[in-house]
């Protein structure tokens, strides 16, 4: 099955400029964090919790003024096509971690909560592709969700080139065919907070990468706003019936 | 926070104000990168590469072994990057801090990924025997910017390597002749990538840059040890000569803007290539001196 | 948990009379709220997924894969997975053990046959998300909706394989592909446990984690197909010193889990039977 057909349709019958279905939902687990989020983008879903800001439960490390973040990302065996046990320290996840743990410290307002630590946990249920992306976009809402003060969202998404066509949003076929960028992009400005590329790539095609990546992440930023303040609604007319 | 090392706030107050006004802490300007020096051992594949007070060792050895499963025509190379604390004391021995990590899958995608070096020259038998080669580097002295110096590293040190030549007799035996019976062959190196890693550092606050437009962020090449313990974020590019992006790693960090970002791949580019000249010229000068004592010996 | 002695003193008591009465209100046979949904992983042959109402939540997997017969010592894995917890624990290994005892008796091998050479081999992987209570019979709820749910290619090349030497062939439709578990026979569906907690003269099912701290004991029960099956072993649920169970806990619990077990069977079965075949939105 090729890529990009000369009619410019992709494999899943989508064009150039199309993201795939995007599904956000937040407070999904009421009970058992304090924020929560659940991402569809595709086939890859992606559910996020929250816990915090909670005391440090090493109360002997010496106080800091700022809040300490800590990303786990679990990755059960089912989540690819084909069955793989995912090691607890392999370097590929531990690093997904840590540029999540630099990505939010930057947007978190962390001054407003000293001495604390706020906890995120990642679960992934499947893997299609674009799970960094995500990643990004779950923990955008979880933490929203939970309450914890941010300066603006961040929104995540990849954008590949196929021969000197760009395609947004890859699925899991796209990425292992293609090269391709990672962005996280700091609310409707075009400052980027994340980028990655892990494959070879002309210097004279990363411009046009980034701005269609840039184009791409403010359409995630608008649906996941809509999101945000329809649940903000259904809650505050909850709260007015009463 | 690195272990055990805090930067006073009269330290980062005078460092940022240094640097809005265009001055380094060691009189560089804020877009230059520092020398690199060579050093080119006595042994095929073992260098030493300087960097400002940055040092790092980085030898290459080889061995015969089976080749995996699902790939029989490719041989093995791995690269070791184990910190210890004889470069700093911010780095433990036996647990890999988050810096480590982040260097060591940098290495991983800068070399390894982008196939550097040809993995499928070092079959010998399909399915039986390859080369698997493997570097290790040893962190000798840390004053930042490790990611930049290991690639140059081990890029020089592949290139210098020589494995040594091999024949196979009709009992399909593998006969590996010695250095001094047989003229070595050098490995095949595809492309040669090179890292440079940006420091980000905020004049005005936090607000100012997520909200803002200006973009007033202060951008630094090739960072200190002081200037990376101060810094915001920091973003890493690797390049080759042939105007080829191998990776990009922006791990978080202060936002920048996309257009500061291509300003920052170009200046990568011009260093990428004026230190992919050195290493050529450095391997080239060792090549020479070789043949000189060769010649000497023979004389 | 960790509880007050008043708190402890109240819970007991209350639990201890005839007919106990439960902190959430239940009845002794009843259970708590849960919601459940199937067939919502694209890379699975079936998945399930079970929320308790205290915030416990279990994924499962089925994935399957085709076989050679005779390299196999067993047809069917079973794997636990807990959210930040160590792989090689304890407290998996029991739940796996638990698992595997009714799992690999009570499971018709029978359907898993493809043709004489090969069979399909069935990957259970279980993922809890969180828990409060002792998580088995979240799982097992969990299990029986993923296999029940789980569909399987059909097979397109012949059964009888012993002299030509090919591999198995499936048909490349998935519309045409067939239940694991057809939901007209009923007589074959897969095995539960139910966990009962035992206090004073009573015991209650499903026991949430506070009363599981006061329990001085409890019971793990099989049940497939209307009957009691093994394993039925006893379990201490709480971190104190258990105390012994009489003959007539256990038969008590016998037929507390028949009665039960009939409603929960089919509750679970029209579960499976409202969304079908539709990879859904699980939130």
């Amino acid at each position: 099955m090729e890529v990009y057909s000369p009619e410019g349709l992709r494999a899943d019958g989508r064009r150039w400029n199309e993201v795939r279905n995007f599904k956000c939902h937040i407070n999904t687990h009421q009970n058992s964090s304090d924020g929560s989020s659940y991402v569809e983008m595709g086939n890859t879903k992606v559910v996020c919790l929250v816990s915090g800001p909670m005391e440090s439960p090493s109360s002997g490390r010496k106080p800091n003024s700022s809040s300490n973040l800590t990303v786990s990302i679990s990755m059960p065996s089912f989540v690819s096509n084909s069955r793989k046990k995912f090691k607890k320290n392999d370097k590929r996840i531990q690093e997904l971690c840590i540029f999540l743990v630099k990505t939010f410290e930057q947007i978190v307002i962390m001054k407003n909560y000293p001495r604390t630590i706020i906890s995120i946990s990642i679960v992934v249920l499947s893997q299609d592709g674009g799970l960094l992306p995500s990643c990004v976009n779950a923990i955008t809402l979880a933490l929203i969700d939970a309450g914890i003060s941010m300066y603006d969202y961040v929104s995540s998404i990849n954008v590949g080139l196929y021969d000197t066509t760009p395609l947004l949003d890859l699925n899991h076929l796209e990425e292992n065919d293609l090269s391709f960028l990672t962005l996280g992009v700091v609310g409707k400005s075009e400052k980027i907070s994340l980028l990655l590329l892990e494959d070879k790539l002309s210097l004279d095609n990363l411009e046009k990468l980034l701005a269609i990546g840039i184009v791409g992440c403010h359409r995630i930023r608008d649906i996941m706003d809509q999101e945000i303040r329809r649940h903000g609604n259904l809650r505050l007319s909850k709260i007015t019936n009463k | 926070m690195p272990k055990g090392i805090d930067v006073s706030n009269v330290a980062k107050d005078f460092e940022l104000e240094s640097l809005k006004q265009g001055l380094r802490l060691d009189g560089r300007k804020l877009n230059e990168f520092r020398d690199v020096e060579i050093n080119i051992g006595n042994s095929y594949g073992s260098v030493d590469v300087k960097l400002g007070k940055t040092r790092i060792a980085v030898r290459i050895s080889a061995e015969i072994v089976a080749p995996f499963e699902d790939r029989p025509f490719e041989g093995l190379f791995m690269i070791n990057t184990e910190i210890s604390p004889m470069a700093s004391a911010m780095f433990e021995s036996g647990r890999q801090s988050d810096e480590e990590i982040l260097i060591s899958r940098l290495i991983e995608k800068a070399v390894r990924r982008s196939n550097a070096l040809d993995l499928e020259s070092l079959c010998i038998i399909a399915g039986e025997k390859c080369w698997s080669i493997r570097a290790d580097i040893h962190y000798l002295d840390y004053d930042g910017n490790f990611a930049d110096i290991s690639c140059i590293g081990v890029l020089c040190a592949l290139l210098h390597f020589k494995k040594p030549d091999i024949t196979i007799n009709e009992h399909q035996e593998i006969i590996v002749h010695p250095i001094n019976e047989r003229v070595p062959v050098p490995l095949s190196i595809l492309h040669i990538p090179i890292c440079v890693t940006f420091a980000f550092f905020n004049p005005n606050d936090v607000e100012e840059n997520i909200k803002g437009d200006s973009n007033a962020e202060l951008i630094v090449v090739d960072p200190t040890m002081g200037e990376e313990l101060l810094a915001y974020g920091s973003l890493t590019l690797t390049m080759n000569k042939n105007r080829e992006l191998v990776q990009i790693s922006k791990a978080g960090g202060l936002s920048i803007d996309a257009m500061v970002i291509m300003d920052c791949s170009n200046l990568a580019y011009e260093i990428a290539c004026r230190i992919t000249d050195q290493i050529r010229e450095a391997i080239k000068a060792d090549d020479a001196k070789r043949a000189e004592k060769r010649l000497e010996i023979r004389l | 948990m960790i509880l007050s002695p008043a708190e402890r003193s109240y819970l007991y008591d209350s639990l201890s009379v005839q007919p106990p009465v439960r902190p959430d209100a239940r009845s002794a046979h009843q259970f708590r709220p849960i919601e459940a949904s199937c067939s919502f992983l694209p890379n699975s042959n079936g998945s399930s997924r079970v929320r308790l109402s205290d915030g416990g939540e279990a994924i499962v997997s089925v994935k399957t894969q085709v076989v050679l017969t005779k390299n196999e010592s067993s047809l069917i894995s079973i794997d636990v997975d807990i959210n930040k917890e160590r792989d090689d624990s304890n407290f998996i290994k029991n739940l796996i053990s638990s698992l595997e005892s009714i799992l690999l008796k009570k499971f018709p091998i029978e359907k898993l046959k493809l043709t004489e050479r090969y069979s399909f081999k069935v990957y259970i992987d279980c993922f809890i998300l969180s828990h409060n209570s002792y998580p088995l019979g979240l799982l097992s709820l969990c299990i029986y909706l993923a296999l029940k749910s789980t569909r399987l290619p059909l097979l397109t090349s012949t059964v009888n394989d012993r002299e030509i030497e090919e591999q198995p062939t499936f048909n490349d439709d998935w519309e045409a592909s067939k239940k694991l578990f057809e939901p007209s026979e009923h007589q074959d569906d897969p095995p539960l446990l139910f966990v009962v907690g035992i206090i004073g003269n009573n015991v209650f099912i499903d026991p949430s984690n506070e009363e599981e701290e006061v329990s001085e004991n409890g019971l793990i029960v099989g049940f497939a197909n209307g009957e009691i099956v093994p394993p039925v072993q006893s379990t201490n649920l709480s971190n104190r010193d258990s105390k012994g169970i009489s003959p007539k806990h256990i038969l008590k619990a016998y037929s507390m889990v028949r009665n039960c077990g009939k409603e929960v069977v089919k509750a679970l079965n029209t579960v499976v039977s409202s969304d079908d075949d539709v990879f859904t939105s699980i939130y």
